[in-house]
């Protein structure tokens, strides 16, 4: 891949890159962080990378880098998350939230990256299970439980919006 | 394929989606039937998928383009002006510590008169005998003087072995000393050259030392008179010397009774023209020697 073909990657990629890293971290500076490390990384395996593979190598290597940062602030997130679910409870009723995003927040950190990359991408199962590193089974697995959580957890929240509405 | 309670989310979303083929779309719904509770799940499943927000542009493309560096072309001449101008300060340093080496050499000469006790040197033996054989061809031969200036110069640089330095001596200084040499074959090419020859050199051994006592007088008087001796004067004085000094070497080295000893390291940083034997001994013989 030449500088031309790399520069062309940061025109057509890093926009949904930083899209997909936001959407997991909640956080413009973090998703910058991963996106800047799949561009060097990117920039460094330019020669042995053509550049119809660089979107989904792009992707695979901020879903790796977005791995270790988990890893690395589990204890961190674990009680951030605490924090934020008992703040959420107390606040469903005065915030005007969207119900998917809600309900998309309630999956877990495996769950949401492959569903974004499905929804937000439009990657084939295929392509997901490159990108993660994972078999096609557990691919389709984890998706599946994904799916099936959002359409519960939405139904919760679509039931809890209208008794809130009858009661007031 | 066999649809089980263990592996049917494997194929639940291709069922889903409508992307099983019909015998695998058979075999799941056979499955179902078979497992009511499980086909709960899909009587109203509906895949609820997550719309991308608004579209999000990176701002901070600029941090991740990759500019080419403009090459700084250098002029060839540019660099190889800079390397000659290294080549000619290394060379004129080099030059410049030669020199230098060669002066404090030349300050402590490596003859000392009538000491039996020290070796003579193997090739002043050889060198002597050369110019022996010179010496009876001149006396043969009559006054021709014109091949022997030659072979006479290569029996000096010969005779000379401790004065590799010479040779590295400019032109300029060598040419002074080729007169000089022509100097002293013109008392060599004297018939009656045996007797004469020694007490030539008498004449000029006393001529030097008086030279140099009046060297040192001179300077003794300068350095009551100046507090502070510039060593370019220093410099000049040895540079006569040196000349006296190469001269008194050659004429030695002609004469059959004289020995010649360069005692090599430290010792001849000082002037040996001002060491006494008594000197020289207390400073080469070990201290428990010297009590004894």
């Amino acid at each position: 891949m030449s500088r031309n073909d790399y520069n062309e990657c940061v025109n057509e990629h890093s926009d949904n890159l930083f899209r997909y890293c936001f959407k997991l971290t909640q956080s413009r500076a973090d998703a910058d962080d991963l996106v800047q490390i799949a561009f060097v990384k990117l920039w460094e395996n330019r020669e042995k990378l053509e550049k119809v593979v660089a979107k989904s190598w792009l992707f695979r290597t901020a879903y790796n880098a977005m791995i270790d940062a988990f890893r690395k602030n589990k204890r961190e997130r674990e009680y951030r998350n605490v924090q934020e679910e008992k703040v959420v409870e107390n606040q469903q009723s005065f915030e005007n939230k969207d119900l998917i995003e809600q309900a998309f927040e309630t999956l877990s950190e495996e769950q949401k990256k492959l569903i974004l990359l499905r929804d937000y991408e439009g990657y084939s199962y295929n392509e997901i299970a490159d990108i993660s590193g994972l078999t096609l089974s557990n691919v389709k697995i984890i998706l599946f439980r994904g799916r099936k959580i959002l359409k519960i957890k939405l139904e919760e929240l679509h039931l809890q919006e209208y008794n809130k509405k009858n009661v007031s | 394929m066999r649809v089980t309670r263990d592996n049917y989310e494997e194929y639940a979303l291709d069922y889903v989606e409508g992307e099983l083929d019909t015998s695998n779309k058979q075999a799941f719904e056979k499955f179902l039937d078979e497992n009511p509770d499980i086909k709960e799940e899909f009587d109203d499943f509906s895949i609820v998928t997550i719309a991308p927000d608004i579209p999000m542009v990176y701002k901070e493309k600029s941090k991740l383009y990759q500019k080419e560096k403009k090459a700084v072309i250098i002029p060839l001449w540019t660099r190889l002006r800079g390397v000659a101008a290294v080549a000619v300060v290394l060379l004129v340093a080099t030059t410049l510590w030669f020199a230098i080496n060669n002066n404090l050499q030349e300050n402590n000469p490596p003859i000392v008169d009538d000491i039996s006790t020290v070796a003579p040197n193997s090739n002043t033996g050889q060198d002597n005998n050369l110019a022996e054989n010179i010496a009876d061809e001149v006396t043969q031969n009559g006054s021709s003087t014109t091949n022997i200036d030659e072979r006479q110069v290569d029996i000096i640089s010969k005779s000379e072995p401790d004065y590799a330095s010479v040779k590295d001596i400019n032109e300029e200084e060598s040419s002074d000393i080729v007169e000089v040499m022509d100097e002293t074959l013109e008392i060599d090419l004297n018939p009656n050259s045996n007797q004469d020859l020694s007490t030539e050199i008498q004449e000029i051994d006393r001529d030097i030392e008086e030279r140099e006592k009046e060297d040192y007088r001179t300077e003794l008087a300068m350095l009551e008179t100046i507090t502070e001796l510039p060593k370019i004067e220093w410099t000049a004085t040895s540079d006569i010397d040196l000349s006296k000094k190469r001269l008194l070497t050659i004429k030695k080295n002609t004469g059959k009774s004289e020995i010649e000893i360069h005692i090599p390291g430290e010792f001849l940083s000082e002037t040996w023209s001002d060491v006494s034997f008594a000197q020289f001994k207390e400073k080469l013989i070990p201290e428990f020697l010297r009590t004894e």
